[in-house]
């Protein structure tokens, strides 16, 4: 313990030495004399070596390799899916837009089949096919026993009218 | 030897001691330098910190609300109509997408090469698009209810400054048929008459909007805010209206308006078992798709608001009465003369003649005014008062159309002696279309009347059908004397009846003719007014399905309800009676008693 102590001291007094020496241009200063300075040998023995800089270089590499690699993949990741997103929301609006023909396409058949089938248009359809408006319908009533009695009067259908522009 | 100095690395440039500004300063005055400096500090610091402050908490708000405002366009969502369908789910009326196409002319870059490209798509000459393309201002509406497809290639052509906002097209695919029960719609798309405007809240629906975030120039940003609240369409009303029936009907009353002496007709079909309404309609109609060519006069729908006095069809209510009140049998016998007298005037038949022995059927089927008379006295006017009240006459049926009337009818302690002559008769006393038919609906459905109904059921987008309430339902007479009016009513269209016209092949047939003089609305009086003539029957007269009532306005004529009327009952009632499959019983007409030696 004592030696140890001692060498501290020592040391300690052996940089300040080497101190003064070098700021011996501003003694001017400073009243007090400083003790002359000399040189020491080192405390190699308590001390530890320290590290070559390759050595360190080659125990960080991993982790700025696994930095790295994280960004290049996030990137990479992150640009898969921006493409990914960007074609299915394309693809989106093209169906939408598909979508919204067909609904216009149903919309306008709807309309033709509407007033295709009015009552107004259906005569007017009857007519130029040369049909007529019937009479009052008679009835064929069918009896439990398979017996059948008529009920009203059959009449043939009236002449359908020339259409016009036919033979 | 002095030392010389060399400035290095950690060497100050200026002398020790000899810094800028303060050199030399007494420590008293850089002390007020440092405070006066420090106070400066702390109040631009105050400074900044307070309009933070303020910008933040007590405007921020406001800042909050115009960046969303300057960066979000609201646009709305139309809801579409709901649609308006006959009994069988054929549309009446209904609502399709189409758009408005407007734009923005500071956006507009060649506003005479963008009306080249719009003009032959949205119909409108260059020149007007043109002139509104270069218009002040940031909104011009350039063409309304543009179909889709045309809109689409609006859309294809990319043109700045140009969009399309919502803006549904109604559709009344039957044009005037039935026109006058479903009504129309305005501009703004809300009911202005019939069903449309009855149904409005239903059918309307609720709008919806779309809040999306746009760029500087008003285009929207691809992945900005886009959200939307989606517009719930309206309910779709089902009436129970029969189309082709209501077809029939209107073609019928149009042949009878081109006659040269009928100004108008109308008819009501009823289902005899529910009240429910097959056919109703006027002529002249409308088409509602386009009703603003046609004269604001003629948008109503008189069948449920023009009253007239109905004659003789009346006599229906009379001698169910006197029969009901057991004044009077089928084959009662009256003497019945020529005319009578009632207060200061005389009431006479259709042609005077001597006293008749008439059987109370021979008084209906000759249509006896006197005989009427003679029966309404036995039952007193307070009871036939009640009577009429109560086969509906005097009061709104309550169906569901806009514009109903209540018809006319005095309280009978106010009945002067002519009145009382004349309203047992069908004078004096007033009634819709629709009252008429009621009457009729009573006696064919033994008795009971139920309100006419004409909508069926109401169902929502979500499919959720709510069938309208049960209409009233009401005993006015017996059974028994439902059916000795219907025997009664046979015998009108019978040989010696007043209504041969009436009669349909295979079918028994019930009914009434009315020759009433019509008011004159010039002079309020009847001089010059013409007649209104009209019949009402149901058929098969031993198994009643349907009534159908029918009344034409013929101010220069004084042809009577057997000869105009009939003929138009009889062909509405054969095609109701054909269509519907309503197969004859093929029993034979009974024989009638009309006159007693």
């Amino acid at each position: 313990m004592t030696t140890r102590a001692t060498a501290r001291v020592s040391t300690r007094t052996a940089s300040t030495r080497t101190a003064s020496t070098r700021t011996a241009p501003r003694a001017g200063v400073r009243t007090a004399p400083r003790p002359e300075l000399r040189l020491v040998q080192g405390v190699a023995a308590t001390r530890s070596r320290p590290r070559p800089v390759s050595l360190l270089r080659h125990r960080r590499a991993p982790f700025v390799l696994l930095v790295v690699a994280l960004l290049v993949g996030t990137t990479l990741g992150l640009l898969v899916l921006n493409t990914a997103i960007a074609v299915d929301s394309l693809k989106a609006t093209q169906l939408r837009t598909a979508n919204a023909q067909r609904v216009e396409e149903l919309q306008r058949l709807e309309q033709k089949v509407v007033s295709g089938s009015t009552p107004a248009e259906v005569a007017r359809a009857a007519v130029a096919a040369g049909m007529v408006p019937s009479g009052v319908a008679a009835h064929l009533v069918i009896a439990p026993d398979g017996s059948s009695v008529l009920r009203g009067t059959p009449e043939p259908a009236p002449a359908a009218a020339p259409v016009e522009g036919g033979n | 030897m002095p030392t010389t100095v060399r400035p290095g690395a950690f060497t100050p440039r200026r002398a020790p001691g000899s810094r800028r500004g303060g050199a030399g300063l007494p420590t008293d005055q850089r002390g007020l330098r440092n405070r006066w400096g420090l106070v400066i500090m702390i109040a631009l610091l105050v400074a900044v910190v307070g309009r933070l402050a303020v910008v933040q908490g007590v405007d921020g708000a406001a800042y909050a609300n115009a960046a969303e405002q300057d960066r979000l366009r609201t646009y709305p969502i139309a809801a579409l109509r709901g649609a308006v369908v006959d009994a069988h789910g054929n549309p009446l009326a209904y609502t399709v997408a189409a758009s408005r196409v407007v734009a923005d002319p500071t956006v507009v870059s060649h506003p005479a090469r963008t009306a080249q490209e719009l003009s032959p798509l949205l119909g409108v000459p260059a020149a007007d698009l043109t002139t509104k393309l270069t218009q002040k201002g940031r909104y011009v509406v350039l063409a309304s209810k543009v179909a889709p497809e045309k809109t689409d290639a609006i859309d294809a052509l990319e043109l700045p400054g140009i969009s399309f906002e919502d803006d549904p097209v109604r559709l009344y695919p039957a044009g005037a048929v039935g026109g006058q029960v479903v009504g129309f719609v305005g501009r703004d798309g809300a009911g202005l008459a019939g069903i449309e405007r009855k149904f409005q809240t239903q059918l309307a629906g609720t709008n919806g909007h779309r809040r999306v975030e746009v760029g500087s120039g008003g285009n929207p940003i691809p992945s900005g805010i886009d959200e939307s609240t989606p517009a719930t369409d309206g309910d779709t009303v089902k009436l129970t209206i029969d189309q082709d029936l209501q077809y029939v009907t209107d073609q019928r009353l149009g042949a009878a308006c081109a006659d040269g002496a009928t100004t108008r007709a109308s008819a009501v079909v009823l289902d005899v078992h529910t009240g429910h309404v097959a056919a109703m309609g006027s002529c002249p109609g409308y088409d509602p798709g386009n009703y603003s060519k046609t004269d604001p006069n003629l948008l109503g729908n008189p069948v449920v608001s023009d009253v007239f006095e109905p004659g003789s069809v009346m006599k229906g209510v009379t001698l169910s009465a006197a029969l009901e009140e057991g004044k009077a049998e089928p084959d009662t016998v009256l003497s019945v003369p020529g005319h009578i007298q009632a207060g200061d005037k005389v009431v006479t038949d259709a042609h005077d003649h001597a006293a008749i022995n008439w059987t109370v059927t021979g008084i209906l089927a000759h249509s006896s005014n006197v005989g009427a008379i003679m029966l309404a006295r036995e039952v007193g006017d307070t009871t036939l008062e009640r009577y009429l009240r109560a086969f509906g006459v005097g009061s709104r049926t309550g169906i569901e159309l806009p514009g109903e009337s209540n018809g006319i009818l005095q309280k009978s302690g106010d009945w002067t002696a002519s009145r009382a002559a004349n309203v047992p008769i069908g004078q004096g006393v007033s009634v819709t279309t629709l009252q008429m038919a009621s009457i009729y609906q009573t006696i064919a459905n033994g008795g009971v009347r139920i309100a006419p109904r004409i909508v069926d059921s109401v169902t929502s987008p979500s499919g959720r059908v709510v069938d309208a309430p049960q209409p009233e339902s009401t005993r006015v007479i017996s059974q028994a004397t439902a059916k000795k009016m219907a025997y009664m009513l046979e015998a009108v269209v019978g040989p010696g009846g007043t209504a041969p016209l009436g009669q349909i092949q295979g079918f028994r047939v019930a009914g009434k003719t009315g020759t009433a003089q019509r008011a004159n609305p010039a002079c309020n009086c009847y001089e010059g007014g013409g007649y209104v003539t009209t019949f009402v029957g149901f058929a098969p007269a031993d198994d009643p399905k349907y009534v159908v009532a029918v009344d034409l306005e013929r101010p220069s004529s004084d042809a009577e309800g057997g000869q105009v009327a009939a003929p138009v009952f009889a062909d509405v009632m054969r095609y109701a009676l054909t269509a519907g499959g309503v197969v004859p019983s093929g029993t034979p007409r009974p024989d009638f008693v009309l006159e007693k030696p």
